[in-house]
């Protein structure tokens, strides 16, 4: 395990090296039977990068082997360790073994590796957020309904970005291509988005989707997906999803997909959305290939979650003597 | 609810009637396969619905594979199984409901025609489904009478896995109803991938001869292996879960189009082939030896879309999020529950009031006539 975590260390993180390293024989892009780059395969985004960097380490975007090290036991400790005596979180059984790259932060724009300024429009947006969440929570009690559940607590969709970023397990994806599709399956709540590469034209903007509308095309030998039209629903609600950023409604979210060798995608987004951010931010997330197949994620019908934490709040009003707003 | 129990025992006579009467009929008459659908009688709600074009050539993939890739519309006004008289009388009413629900431009419904033969269903000859083995047939009389007591609204667990919007199961999701009746195929040289609109459950398939998985994965949509015999695609799929049916919560219902067992030992060999660029003829066969005496096939022309106008294109389908119908659902048992508590009590203030509490009529002395 630790070699594979060192070798992919070195896979991921320098590129520059392998392919140094590999000299007398260079990668070359396998294609498809019609001349495109072929990125189909399982592939796993697990990782131990945070999205941001810590403050802390300031301008440094890599770690030593030692603080990668370190890292690692840190999230070890968090997610893997046998909990007993109580219901807990998850436990070592779902999460996953964490990858590790030596970066520190996915996001590599800004320089910072940290979210950009919120716009002071979406500044006051997100407090008025706030304020509904600690009226939907009775000052943090509970959920009064499920509605004040986040979309992804609720089983329907994480959303985008949030569907293409590491969380705590089912982190595989399948990517299926033809001349003129390509198709992306998401594990987690098994959203599958097909995408054309055919260059038809955007949906009318009174189309709204949970996954946008995307458009496909080819830069040489990276796949370019452009995502727009989202609907304003992920964060309409008080509680959102951490990985959906800002109402949505004017995102403009952009991929890109390139095999940087047998093992890897180099996959990045940017989020361009002026009524969010000051400026648009990048974050970079290796795809690594995976063994095995995908199987059927069954999220809504078995998520006890939901009558449980609505329950869970029920008695605690109960105990308290108070009742939960309309 | 004991209403919905005898209509639902009603309903088991009926079935065990047809079966007998199917049996007396079967191999009298063979429908022909395929059918091409017939537009002309009732109308399309559909747009962009291409018509059969047999000169032009069947389109091939880069690769050599027939081109089976589009989006593909499987609405019919024609039924699963051939109609008994008494089911054509129904279904007369019931046409008539659609017509003044289902308005052109009311948004919903679709419908696409008749095809050319009584039933879904080719195999049997009669259009009928087969008749259950007796054990089969005892599991749903021995589900009806677990059900002793519950409600069809007492909890969304007395609701199937469609209304709860998990899964339509299989062979559901292939089966058309009356909207989103759209599936969309990609092809690649070693995998099909198949997007039912309906509940937006995509089916990924692999060609490459991979082995199914362990027999103790169980999928709502089983486990598929595709492979070409000519150039007609052939889709295997088993593996699938127990609970097809709703397994251990036993819903007041299953699917209409729905597996009578519990899916565990259902195998299902689906077939698709381009008739001409514009119809794929698609054909199922569903076998469950623990279920039924024999297997059976169905036949569904699908008819290409024409993607050129993006109305005719697929689109994201909200079912859980937007699922109102389940909480209005419950919401509604819970509304029959307090009418039925506030008739008692209105009963028991005049029987008060009449002066002869505790006794629905006054009492009358028992007069002997002897």
């Amino acid at each position: 395990m630790t070699s594979i975590a060192i070798a992919l260390v070195m896979a991921l993180v320098a590129p520059a090296h392998v392919v140094a390293q590999q000299a007398d024989e260079p990668f070359s892009v396998p294609r498809t039977a019609w001349g495109d780059p072929d990125l189909q395969g399982i592939w796993s985004n697990n990782t131990s990068v945070p999205l941001q960097r810590p403050t802390e380490l300031g301008d440094r975007e890599t770690l030593s082997e030692e603080e990668v090290a370190a890292r690692h036991a840190q999230q070890s400790a968090i997610l893997l360790d046998r909990r007993e005596g109580s219901t807990g979180s998850y436990n070592e059984f779902w999460f996953e073994h964490r990858e590790d790259t030596n970066r520190a932060s996915l996001i590599i724009d800004p320089q910072n590796g940290r979210l950009p300024d919120l716009t002071p429009q979406e500044m006051e947006a997100e407090a008025a957020r706030r304020a509904l969440l600690m009226e939907r929570y009775q000052g943090g009690g509970g959920p009064s309904s499920h509605l004040d559940l986040s979309v992804y607590d609720r089983c329907i969709t994480r959303g985008l970005p949030g569907a293409m970023m590491p969380g705590f397990y089912n982190h595989n994806y399948h990517i299926l291509q033809t001349p003129d599709y390509v198709a992306l399956v998401v594990e987690m709540i098994h959203d599958a988005r097909i995408i054309p590469l055919d260059g038809r034209g955007q949906l009318t903007p009174t189309v709204r989707q949970w996954l946008g509308d995307s458009r496909g095309h080819w830069d040489g030998d990276t796949l370019v997906v452009e995502t727009t039209n989202f609907n304003n629903k992920a964060t309409r609600r008080s509680v959102f999803v951490p990985t959906v950023f800002g109402i949505g409604e004017n995102l403009k979210l952009v991929e890109r997909f390139t095999r940087v060798d047998a093992e890897t995608v180099d996959y990045r987004f940017t989020v361009e959305d002026a009524t969010v951010y000051t400026v648009p931010w990048t974050a970079a997330i290796p795809f690594n290939r995976a063994d095995g197949t995908l199987f059927e994620y069954a999220c809504h019908e078995g998520n006890y979650s939901v009558p449980n934490m609505l329950a869970g709040a029920r008695a605690a009003e109960a105990a308290a003597g108070s009742t939960p707003p309309r | 609810m004991f209403g919905g129990r005898s209509e639902m025992r009603n309903r088991l006579v009926v079935v065990v009637v047809v079966m007998l009467a199917a049996v007396l009929v079967r191999g009298q008459e063979r429908p022909e396969r395929g059918g091409q659908r017939v537009t002309s009688g009732a109308p399309t709600y559909i747009g962009g619905l291409l018509d059969p074009d047999p000169d032009a050539p069947l389109p091939r993939t880069p690769w050599g594979d027939p081109d089976l890739q589009g989006v593909w519309n499987n609405s019919t006004s024609t039924p699963l199984e051939r109609r008994t008289e008494a089911e054509i009388e129904q279904g007369a009413l019931a046409e008539q409901v659609v017509d003044e629900t289902f308005a052109p431009g009311a948004g919903w419904g679709e419908r696409a025609g008749n095809l050319q033969r009584p039933s879904l269903v080719i195999d049997p000859p009669d259009g009928r489904i087969p008749e259950l083995l007796p054990a089969a047939k005892q599991r749903l009389i021995d589900r009806e009478n677990a059900r002793a007591g519950r409600g069809e609204g007492d909890s969304w667990l007395d609701r199937n896995s469609w209304e709860r919007c998990i899964s339509r199961t299989m062979p559901v999701a292939m089966i058309p109803n009356s909207y989103n009746n759209n599936l969309q195929i990609l092809q690649t040289p070693d995998h099909v991938v198949i997007q039912v609109e309906m509940i937006h459950e995509s089916r990924i398939i692999p060609l490459d001869g991979r082995p199914h998985v362990d027999d103790k994965v169980r999928q709502w949509l089983g486990d598929s292996r595709g492979h070409w015999e000519g150039d007609t695609l052939v889709i295997e799929t088993e593996r699938f879960n127990n609970r097809l049916d709703g397994g251990e919560y036993q819903p007041s219902h299953i699917i209409q189009t729905g597996h009578r067992g519990p899916g565990g030992t259902m195998r299902l060999v689906e077939r698709l082939s381009l008739v001409d660029v514009n119809t794929i003829d698609y054909q199922f066969t569903l076998e469950d030896p623990k279920t039924f005496t024999r297997p059976y096939t169905v036949a569904i022309p699908w008819t290409r879309r024409d993607t050129s106008d993006p109305l005719n294109r697929l689109l994201e389908y909200a079912c859980h999020e937007g699922n109102y119908g389940m909480p209005n659902l419950l919401r509604g048992a819970r509304a029959d529950e307090q009418k039925a508590i506030t008739a008692s009590t209105v009963r028991s203030t005049q029987r008060k009031e009449a002066g002869h509490p505790g006794v629905r009529e006054p009492a009358v002395p028992f007069v002997s006539t002897r």
